[in-house]
């Protein structure tokens, strides 16, 4: 007669998990559970991740600063950044005044120049060299 | 100097709990992992995360349930898909069946093993879960509880039903190989 299944399921059930772990292991598992995990050394404290954060925000900060810096031209009023001016005469045979000549040669030379200047003194500002640009 | 003897005792403490429930850790598992080198992995992956928490283990009720716990969710998470239920070894059961061999011989058969652990594994979670820890006889039913957030009465009940789904299964599988 074959064997009753529901001894047999018992007695698989019985031996399913009924293993010994190795002698060395526990004291193994022991000695290691103290120990940092390897992947977890190298771990940084939450105020480390938090100044770590606000140093990059900074030189992001500074960076994005730097850029508008470097695009930005003092000599020029803000508006005029990017303004191009083109000088047409009415009628192209027709003689230009030498305040006009002046005039063109401020604004080849030093545009900024005309910022301060009154009426009356194109002629004079014309006659002045244009300042040298200092390179570190 | 008072804060000595407390660190000692904690210390021992861990150290009495590791070596008292070592072989129960283990066995959970082996019972998710059915592997010897997994499971000694899993184990030591239990220990250092009961270590992190190591002065709760003075305070809980039952330290049994409490690293069991832990094993049994480290285990899980590292329980990979199981495999296919091996029906075409099952000749050399229904074979030995049918010559009349007894329980004991039966149970020790290595493919019949092997077809159980299939089933088993296939068995739904949620009876599975129970079952798995049931086989475990360091744990008490409440234990067992605790370890998955169920009442007592549900653990019996499930492993109850595991069981007879379990023994179904292998009655149907060798009854149709058997038949053919």
């Amino acid at each position: 007669m074959p064997a009753d299944l529901d001894s047999v399921v018992d007695r698989l059930l019985a031996s399913y998990s009924q293993v010994e772990p190795r002698p060395e292991a526990v004291q193994a598992w022991l000695d290691r559970a103290s120990e940092p995990a390897p992947g977890r050394r190298w771990r940084l404290p939450a105020p480390a991740w938090a100044a770590l954060a606000v140093t990059l925000a900074l030189l992001l900060v500074l960076g994005v600063a730097w850029l508008r810096g470097r695009n930005h031209n003092p000599s020029r009023p803000t508006l005029a950044q990017h303004e191009r001016t083109t000088l047409v005469p009415a009628a192209s045979q027709a003689p230009l005044t030498d305040e006009q000549k002046q005039l063109i040669q401020i604004l080849q030379a030093n545009p900024s120049a005309l910022a301060t200047m009154k009426p009356g003194q194109v002629g004079n500002a014309a006659t002045q060299p244009p300042k040298k640009e200092k390179h570190p | 100097m008072a804060a000595q003897p407390a660190v000692l005792n904690e210390a021992e403490g861990w150290e009495a709990a590791v070596w008292t429930h070592a072989r129960m850790l283990y066995r959970i598992a082996y019972a998710v992992l059915r592997n010897h080198h997994d499971a000694e992995d899993a184990v030591q992956e239990t220990l250092q995360r009961a270590w992190k928490y190591r002065h709760r283990l003075a305070s809980v009720e039952t330290p049994a349930a409490w690293l069991a716990r832990i094993a049994w969710r480290v285990a899980k998470s590292r329980r990979s898909r199981p495999g296919m239920v091996p029906i075409e070894e099952l000749g050399e059961i229904a074979e030995l069946r049918a010559s009349g061999a007894s329980a004991e011989e039966l149970a020790s058969n290595r493919q019949l093993k092997s077809l159980a652990d299939a089933y088993i594994q296939r068995l739904p979670a949620k009876l599975r879960q129970p079952l798995l820890l049931s086989t475990i006889e360091e744990l008490s039913a409440r234990e067992i509880g605790q370890v998955l957030g169920i009442p007592e009465a549900s653990v019996r009940t499930r492993c109850l039903r595991a069981r007879r789904l379990l023994q179904e299964k292998l009655g149907v599988a060798l009854e149709k190989h058997h038949a053919c």
